[in-house]
C-alpha cells in the first residue's frame, strides 16, 4: 500500500472510500466504507491533530507474514496506528463496528468470524494501549459506516435500518 | 397406504403433504436423516419420501440405516440431486425409487405406486 | 496449450496497476480522484460480454496493440464521467472539442495502462492512434477480437471516482496466440487452456439448468444472460457484487472441488419467486414459509448447476442446506470471501446471471467459488470428451 507521508489519494475531495482489506489516513475529510459483513470497520482517531485512520479488515490474526496487512484485525490496526504514528498524530482512540453473523458455515468451530474478528480487535486495541471509545458490533445485519475525521464523529448504518452515532 | 415424508424444508413439506394427503395417509414429517429413522421406527410406514441434503444426516445415510433394519421398506429417494454417483449410492443404501425436484404431481404418484405394489 | 495461474495473478495484477496508473493519470489531467474498485480477467464469450454494455452509453477510446501484446483495449467513460472530464477540460460548450478532449484523455490513460504490460514483457507494444467511440454495447466495445464466437480472455477494471458517482471501464482484449504465449508456463501449477473453455461451458449449461429449474417451480420465463468464468483477487469480490440489496441463499459445498454457492436475487425478483411458491399474503418482511421457500429454490438451483460437474467428473459433490440471506450483495459475499481469504489471494468465480428475456424485470445473480487448488486437480482430470455428460436420467440408473 501507499506508504505514510506521500500525498493522500483523492486530496481534494471531502470523502474517501476505503475497500476490503484495505485502510486508509485523513485528516479533515471523511473515510467511509460499506459491504461491512462479518469485516470490521475501525476508526482510530488522533484528537489532538485530528487525523484518522480507516481499517476494514476481513479475518482475525495474521499468522503468515507472507500475507497482505490489510487483510487482518491485528496487523491491520498496527499498520494504520504506525501510519498515524509516521505523521505525529498523538494518542489514538478507536471506535468499532461490523462482525456481524450474517451466515453460519457448519464449519466454524471457533465460531462465527465476525465475532472472531471483534473478539481479535479488542485484544489488539487493548494490547496496544488504544481506548475503545465507542462500538456497534455484531447481530445479523450488515453495515456501512462513515468516519469524519474533522470531529471524530462515526456513523454506522445497518442494512435493517438502524443508525447509530459513535 | 401410509407416508412418512423426510425433508428439511418446510416449503417442500407442505408441497408433498399437499400432493400426496388427497391418495395417501402422511403418518409423519421428519425435518432431518435422524427424525427419519425415529418417525420409521414408530410408525412403519409403507413408503418414505427421503431428501437427500439434510441436517445432522443425510438421506441416503438414513435410508440405509432404515432399510438395514427392515429390508421390505419401501424408500423413495425426493432430492435436487442429479448426480450419477449419488443415484449409485442410493440405490446401494436399499433405496427403490428416485425422483429429482422440481417434479411434476403425476410423476410423484406413479413412483410411489411403483414402488409399493 | 497450458495456462500458468502465477501468470494469470501476475497478468491480473499488471491490470490492477495499469487502471491505478490510468486513473492516476485522469487525476493529474482532469483533478478527478478515483479509486480502483474491481480488476478481473474473465473467460467469456463476446456475446456476453457485449450485453454488459447494453443499456448504458459510454464513450472513450479504442486502441490497437501490436508487438510484444497484440490486442485491443477500450477505455470508457459512462455519461457522467464523461461530462465531469469534459467540464473540467473543455469550459465552452463545444462538442468538437469535447470528443478531442474524451480522446486525448483516453489515449493518455490507455498509455498508462499499456506501460506496466510492455516493461513485465521487457518488450515493446505499439499502440495504434486512439479512434473515438461512443454508444452502448457493442458499439463501443472492441471489434476484431471479439469478432467470432470463440471465448475470450478479457481483463477488466472498473474504477470509481471517490467523491462523485461516476467510473469509467477499461477493457483489455489481448488476441488469443498473444495471450497464450506472454503466459505460457514457468511453474507446474498450470491449467490447460481448453479445459477451461470446457469448464466454462458445463457451468453455463449448468446455470440453464438452474435458470429451468425457477422456471418449472415458478412459472416466471427465463435465460442464461451472462456466464463467465473470471479470476479475481479475493478482496475485490464484494465489490464486484455491489451494496444493492439482495435476496438469496449461501451454501457450501464438499468434493471435488468444494467451494462455496451464493445465489442473489434482487428485491422486486425474490418477492415475485416468494409470491409464486407462497400464494398467501404476507406484508413486507420475509415470513418463515417465504425464507424456506427461497432455501428449497435455492437448493433446487444449486444442484442444477453443479450435479453437471459431478456427472462429467465421475465424481459426487455434496452441498450443505442452504441458509436464507437478505442483505447488501457485498455484505453477504463478506463472510464467504472471509473464508476464502485464509488460504488464497485470487480466486475462481464463476458468475451467471439469469432474466427474464423480455422485460429484464426479472435477475438472479448465482456465484460460485470454488476452491483454487482443488478446482486445478480437477481441471486436471477433466475428459473434455466426457463434457455433454451433465446429466444423469435416474430411470437408467434404478
Amino acid at each position: 500500500m501507499r506508504p505514510a507521508g506521500e500525498p493522500e489519494p483523492g486530496a481534494g475531495s471531502d470523502r474517501l472510500k476505503v475497500s476490503v482489506a484495505d485502510y486508509a489516513v485523513a485528516a479533515g475529510r471523511t473515510l467511509a466504507t460499506s459491504g461491512l459483513g462479518s469485516c470490521l470497520g475501525i476508526a482510530l482517531y488522533a484528537p489532538e491533530s485530528g487525523v484518522g485512520a480507516l481499517v476494514h479488515p476481513m479475518l482475525p490474526f495474521r499468522e503468515d507474514a507472507g500475507r497482505p496487512r490489510e487483510r487482518f484485525v491485528d496487523s491491520g490496526v498496527r499498520l494504520a496506528l504506525e501510519a498515524l504514528s509516521a505523521r505525529e498524530a498523538g494518542p489514538v482512540e478507536a471506535k468499532l463496528t461490523g462482525g456481524a453473523t450474517i451466515v453460519r458455515f457448519e464449519a466454524d468451530p471457533d465460531g462465527p468470524v465476525g465475532e472472531r474478528n471483534v473478539a481479535a480487535a479488542r485484544e489488539v486495541l487493548a494490547a496496544e494501549g488504544v481506548g475503545l471509545v465507542g462500538e456497534e458490533v455484531g447481530g445479523d445485519a450488515g453495515r456501512s459506516m462513515r468516519f469524519d475525521t474533522a470531529t471524530g464523529q462515526v456513523v454506522v448504518r445497518r442494512t435493517d435500518g438502524v443508525e447509530t452515532v459513535l | 397406504m401410509d407416508v412418512l415424508i423426510a425433508d428439511d424444508s418446510d416449503f417442500m413439506r407442505n408441497l408433498l403433504r399437499e400432493i400426496l394427503e388427497e391418495e395417501y395417509r402422511i403418518v409423519g414429517e421428519a425435518e432431518n436423516g435422524v427424525e427419519a429413522i425415529e418417525l420409521y421406527e414408530a410408525e412403519d410406514p409403507d413408503v418414505v419420501m427421503m431428501d437427500i441434503v439434510m441436517p445432522i444426516r443425510d438421506g441416503i445415510e438414513a435410508t440405509d440405516e432404515i432399510t438395514d433394519t427392515d429390508p421390505r421398506a419401501n424408500v423413495i429417494m425426493c432430492t435436487s440431486v442429479g448426480q450419477e454417483q449419488k443415484m449409485k449410492s442410493a440405490i446401494q443404501a436399499g433405496a427403490d425409487g428416485y425422483i429429482t425436484k422440481p417434479f411434476q404431481k403425476p410423476s410423484v404418484l406413479d413412483e410411489i405406486e411403483n414402488v409399493a405394489t | 496449450m497450458q495456462v500458468d495461474i502465477q501468470s494469470l495473478e501476475t497478468f491480473n495484477r499488471l491490470a490492477r496497476d495499469g487502471a491505478r496508473s490510468a486513473a492516476a493519470s485522469l487525476s493529474e489531467l482532469t483533478g478527478i480522484d478515483t479509486n480502483v474498485e474491481v480488476t478481473n480477467v474473465s473467460l467469456m464469450a463476446p456475446a456476453d460480454l457485449r450485453y454488459e454494455f447494453v443499456g448504458r452509453r459510454f464513450s472513450g477510446v479504442h486502441i490497437g496493440l501490436d508487438g510484444a501484446l497484440s490486442g485491443e483495449t477500450v477505455l470508457m467513460f459512462d455519461s457522467e464521467a464523461r461530462a465531469a472530464v469534459t467540464d473540467v477540460l473543455v469550459p465552452s460548450d463545444d462538442p468538437e472539442m469535447e470528443r478531442s478532449s474524451v480522446k486525448e484523455v483516453g489515449n493518455i490513460m490507455t498509455s498508462g495502462f499499456i506501460d506496466g504490460w510492455a516493461e513485465h514483457l521487457e518488450a515493446g507494444i505499439d499502440i495504434t492512434p486512439p479512434d473515438y467511440v461512443e454508444g452502448s454495447g457493442a458499439e463501443v466495445l472492441p471489434t476484431s477480437t471479439l469478432a467470432g464466437d470463440e471465448q475470450v480472455f478479457v481483463f477488466r477494471s472498473r474504477v470509481e471516482a471517490v467523491s462523485d458517482a461516476i467510473d469509467f471501464r477499461m477493457c483489455f482484449v489481448p488476441e488469443r496466440a498473444a495471450l497464450t504465449s506472454a503466459l505460457e508456463a514457468e511453474s507446474d501449477d498450470t491449467v490447460a487452456f481448453e479445459k477451461l473453455e470446457v469448464f466454462n461451458e458445463m457451468t453455463e449449461q449448468g446455470a440453464a439448468k438452474a435458470a429451468g429449474n425457477i422456471t418449472s417451480m415458478t412459472g416466471l420465463e427465463t435465460d442464461v444472460e451472462v456466464n463467465r468464468l473470471s479470476f479475481v483477487p479475493i478482496a475485490d469480490i464484494p465489490a464486484a457484487v455491489g451494496d444493492q440489496p439482495y435476496v438469496g441463499t449461501v451454501l457450501e459445498y464438499h468434493g471435488r472441488p468444494s467451494g462455496y454457492l451464493v445465489i442473489l436475487f434482487d428485491r422486486p425478483s425474490a418477492r415475485s419467486v416468494v409470491d409464486a411458491l407462497v400464494p398467501t399474503e404476507t406484508d413486507g418482511a420475509w415470513g418463515e414459509m417465504e425464507q424456506s421457500a427461497i432455501e428449497e429454490l435455492g437448493n433446487i438451483m444449486t444442484s442444477g448447476f453443479i450435479d453437471g460437474w459431478a456427472n462429467v467428473l465421475e465424481t459426487s459433490i455434496d452441498h450443505s442446506p442452504p441458509q436464507f440471506v437478505a442483505d447488501m450483495g457485498s455484505s453477504i459475499m463478506s463472510p464467504v470471501v472471509g473464508r476464502m481469504a485464509r488460504d488464497q489471494d485470487h480466486a475462481f468465480l464463476l458468475d451467471s446471471t439469469i432474466e427474464t428475456d423480455d422485460d429484464g424485470v426479472f435477475r438472479c445473480e448465482i456465484f460460485a467459488l470454488p476452491d483454487g487448488d482443488e478446482l486445478r486437480e480437477v481441471l486436471g482430470e477433466l475428459l473434455v470428451d466426457r463434457a455433454d455428460e451433465i446429466h444423469a436420467d435416474p430411470d437408467e440408473v434404478f
